[in-house]
């Protein structure tokens, strides 16, 4: 039984697993089983467009309150190259600065305190001090000092994400069991070897769960960052265009960034599965 | 994955982990503070510690409003996260079919961010607390659910084996053998929705509003009163902290392992 | 009328798309008060049949009779039948977060018997094993000798009428599993319980049981069982000559089934 502290059980993003309790349940039917997982919730998504729609027609619903799935499709289409794409790229460009610097630093940092304990003692309740902060209210404070530069956005995200990824490192990195290092010792390894093969190899599913946490988190915080700065960014369309009450502009954007998150997911989701071969059976 | 060395990494035990947490911060402070005065920053750029400090008490009747606010709105929709996504687990892990429904669209709410709702909530909703709790109870029950559900379904199968040799009802089996064994990895998924919490509540009060002390902080660096908005930040930090460290705790107390 | 009966069982498994037939027309009777063992190599289902007549898994095929009440696939087992089974398993399966007490009481809580009557007997038991010091203490705090005798107590502490035991002993060391092999004896003797007690190890087996079940693997099925008459069933029977025969009988009768042609 796995105790991580601020990461999440490797099933994130693994998708769905056995409901049944008892254990053989899991070994009838399986195929019946993989049709009922994508055919129910795509019955339920299906259901929940049609409502939406019949909703909108059947209470005369204003354009500006809800708009039907159409107009919103519709905006999304018109309006992409001209109003969603800049924000998009520039959103993205943030994100990904954001996020690689985190990851680097986090690593970085997670190695460095892995050799000391005390090291770690003293850095890791730093790391959950930023952690627990909302690093968006130091947006105004740094704009007094930086102003609209694109630097305070990526440091906001930056602040927010280095300490999940840091954290679930060094956890995944101080994990080897005592008994798996005497073994290693006794087939005659040096340290170093220990150090980079194994601890880097037994790391591997926690580092991946605080990548993944970290995507989310850095979305959120440049999202955060948009709103708060304005100017540019998806944020930002989405803010001007519920002040312009154009909602099926805010619905297009809103979509549009969902699917940034869902992308960047997916990807590290990818490489984990590609990297992580060992997969724990269910 | 780790066990004993997960819980020595952030000090031994309570009064440990707050000793070395007050030992950092102090040592912070006293660098901010010489930096400050050493290259004789102005307070409107940035204040010494002991000014933000000063601010705090003296400004705490104008600030505490604003800290209720934003403290009322964090722990209530983080209370509702819980028992929401706690309860919904309970029912997918004992009823396959709205698992097999419902889930795909959990997973999908923790991994979008769904802070970009917010300002769609607040022309529906207006600048109120309502929209600011929806977007709180939004951004934090899906990830207490994912992780209360994957933690039930990773309970040692031998343990859910004596509940059946005894014949536990439902009920028995979550309450006896489920829940307890699921503790540490529910926990987990708790600490992140409280830190999700603050972020979406923050968030909400600086897309629009004027209470909270994200709205505040706005406020004061407009009129570039920079002691009292840092005082907005340290009281930012110092709930998130506490927050953090009462969930710890309770955590403590809960699993006994 | 038998204890317990076991008509025609087998059990499948699907695994990875795989049929694996792990039991294979299984008959097996027991008597009231009798001391039955399950013998044979690893994997050849000897848990399974237990965890069926406990009802824990269902067999494709076949009934269980227990009592005369009889259950199977489709039949699901009363409830008045499974308070009359203990099930001991493999590692003692304590949950870490209950006290050894709260563990030991656990059933009592399922099955709702409340009363100091069941409270006392609990503790009697407790000190029987010799528990009574680290009752209040946590599970993590006991030897494997303590945390299987804590198991044994738990599938005890509702008065069962029958003892399904899985293995409990592998894990233990020769000394600790002799000792504990005679005081499950002597429990047996007192209480007149009825006994099925799984095991691989043979002379385990020829030492606890009167009669013991041979069991083969590939597919798991029973394949002949043997009464087991010794005069003294104590720590000194095990160099006498008799045991010496019933293990090298049972032993002969598992390695020759590659010779066999199969049914």
């Amino acid at each position: 039984m796995s105790k991580n502290d601020f990461s999440i059980q490797e099933v994130f993003g693994g998708g769905l697993t056995e409901v049944a309790p008892v254990s053989e349940l899991r070994v009838d039917g399986k195929k019946d089983e993989k049709l009922k997982k994508v055919l129910y919730p795509s019955i339920l998504l299906a259901v929940l467009i049609v409502l939406w729609e019949v909703c909108v027609l059947a209470f005369g619903m204003p354009q500006t309150v809800l708009p039907s799935p159409f107009s919103v499709a519709r905006a999304l289409a018109v309006n992409f190259k001209s109003l969603i794409l800049p924000e998009l790229i520039f959103t993205l460009e943030i994100i990904a600065a954001g996020y690689t610097i985190s990851v680097l630093a986090g690593f970085l940092l997670a190695a460095l305190c892995s050799q000391s304990r005390l090291l770690a003692r003293s850095a890791a309740p730093l790391a959950v001090m930023f952690m627990v902060t909302p690093t968006i209210i130091l947006i105004p404070i740094f704009m007094v000092f930086l102003g609209f530069s694109p630097i305070v956005r990526i440091i906001v995200v930056v602040l927010q994400c280095v300490p999940i990824i840091m954290l679930n490192t060094l956890t995944g990195f101080m994990s080897i069991e005592p008994q798996q290092r005497e073994m290693l010792a006794a087939h005659g390894c040096s340290r170093r070897q220990i150090l980079t093969k194994f601890t880097i190899f037994n790391a591997m599913p926690q580092i991946f769960t605080g990548l993944k946490i970290g995507c989310v988190i850095s979305t959120i915080a440049a999202l955060g960052a948009d709103f708060a700065m304005g100017k540019e960014g998806l944020g930002y369309r989405i803010k001007i265009s519920s002040s312009m009450v154009a909602i099926d502009m805010v619905f297009a954007t809103i979509i549009v960034a969902a699917l940034v998150g869902i992308v960047m997911f997916e990807i590290v989701s990818f490489i984990e599965r590609r990297v992580i071969v060992w997969k724990r059976g269910g | 994955m780790a066990e004993s060395s997960r819980i020595r990494l952030l000090g031994e035990g309570w009064f440990g982990g707050l000793a070395v947490q007050v030992a950092l911060l102090g040592a912070v402070l006293a660098l901010w503070y010489v930096l400050v005065v050493g290259f004789d920053v102005p307070e409107w750029q940035l204040p010494t510690p002991a000014r933000i400090f000063g601010s705090m008490v003296n400004d705490f009747t104008t600030i505490a409003p604003h800290l209720l606010s934003t403290s009322r709105n964090v722990l209530l929709g983080f209370f509702i996260s819980v028992a929401l996504g706690l309860s919904l687990a309970i029912v997918i892990y004992f009823n396959a079919p709205v698992g097999m429904t419902i889930t795909p669209f959990i997973n999908l709410m923790c991994i979008i961010p769904l802070i970009t709702i917010v300002p769609l909530l607040m022309l529906w909703l207006g600048f109120g607390n309502e929209a600011k709790l929806i977007a709180v109870v939004l951004q934090s029950f899906p990830i207490v659910n994912l992780n209360a559900f994957a933690s039930f379904s990773n309970v040692d199968p031998l343990r859910l084996e004596l509940m059946q040799s005894l014949k536990a009802t439902r009920y028995q089996t979550m309450r006896c053998c489920v829940l307890p064994d699921a503790m540490p990895g529910i926990f987990t998924g708790v600490k992140l929705a409280a830190i999700l919490a603050l972020i979406a509540e923050v968030t909400s009060e600086i897309v629009g509003g004027n209470t909270g002390l994200g709205a505040q902080i706005i406020q004061y660096t407009q009129y570039m009163k920079m002691p009292q908005a840092f005082a907005c930040v340290f009281y930012t930090a110092l709930f998130g902290a506490l927050f953090h460290q009462s969930l710890s705790f309770i955590e403590r107390q809960l699993v006994k392992k | 009328m038998s204890k317990i009966e076991m008509r025609g069982v087998s059990k499948k498994f699907m695994a990875r798309r795989e049929e694996l037939l792990a039991l294979c027309d299984i008959n097996l009777r027991v008597e009231e008060g009798e001391f039955v063992c399950i013998v044979g190599p690893s994997g050849c289902g000897k848990s399974t049949i237990i965890r069926i007549i406990d009802d824990i898994i269902k067999p494709t095929a076949g009934v269980v009779k227990v009592d005369g009440v009889t259950y199977d696939n489709s039949l699901p087992i009363p409830r008045e039948l499974v308070r009359k089974m203990g099930f001991v398993f493999q590692t003692s399966n304590l949950y870490p977060w209950l006290t050894v007490r709260e563990n030991i009481c656990l059933p009592l809580k399922i099955f709702g018997l409340r009363g100091r009557e069941w409270a006392e007997y609990a503790d009697f038991l407790i000190d029987r094993a010799g528990m009574a010091g680290s009752a209040d203490q946590y599970p993590r705090s006991l030897s494997r000798g303590m945390s299987q005798r804590a198991g044994v107590v738990r599938a005890m502490v509702h008065r069962p009428e029958i003892l399904l035991m899985d293995e409990p002993f592998g894990s233990l060391d020769e000394r600790t599993r002799e000792r504990m092999n005679v005081e499950l004896l002597d429990i047996w003797r007192e209480s007149g319980i009825t006994v099925i007690f799984i095991t691989h190890n043979i002379s385990e087996a020829v030492l606890l049981s009167q009669r013991a079940y041979i069991m083969a693997i590939d597919p798991g099925r029973v394949i002949g069982d043997v009464e087991i008459r010794l005069k003294r069933r104590d720590l000194s029977a095990l160099s006498d000559y008799h045991f010496v025969e019933y293990c090298d009988y049972i032993n002969r009768s598992i390695g020759s089934i590659g010779l066999e042609k199969a049914i």
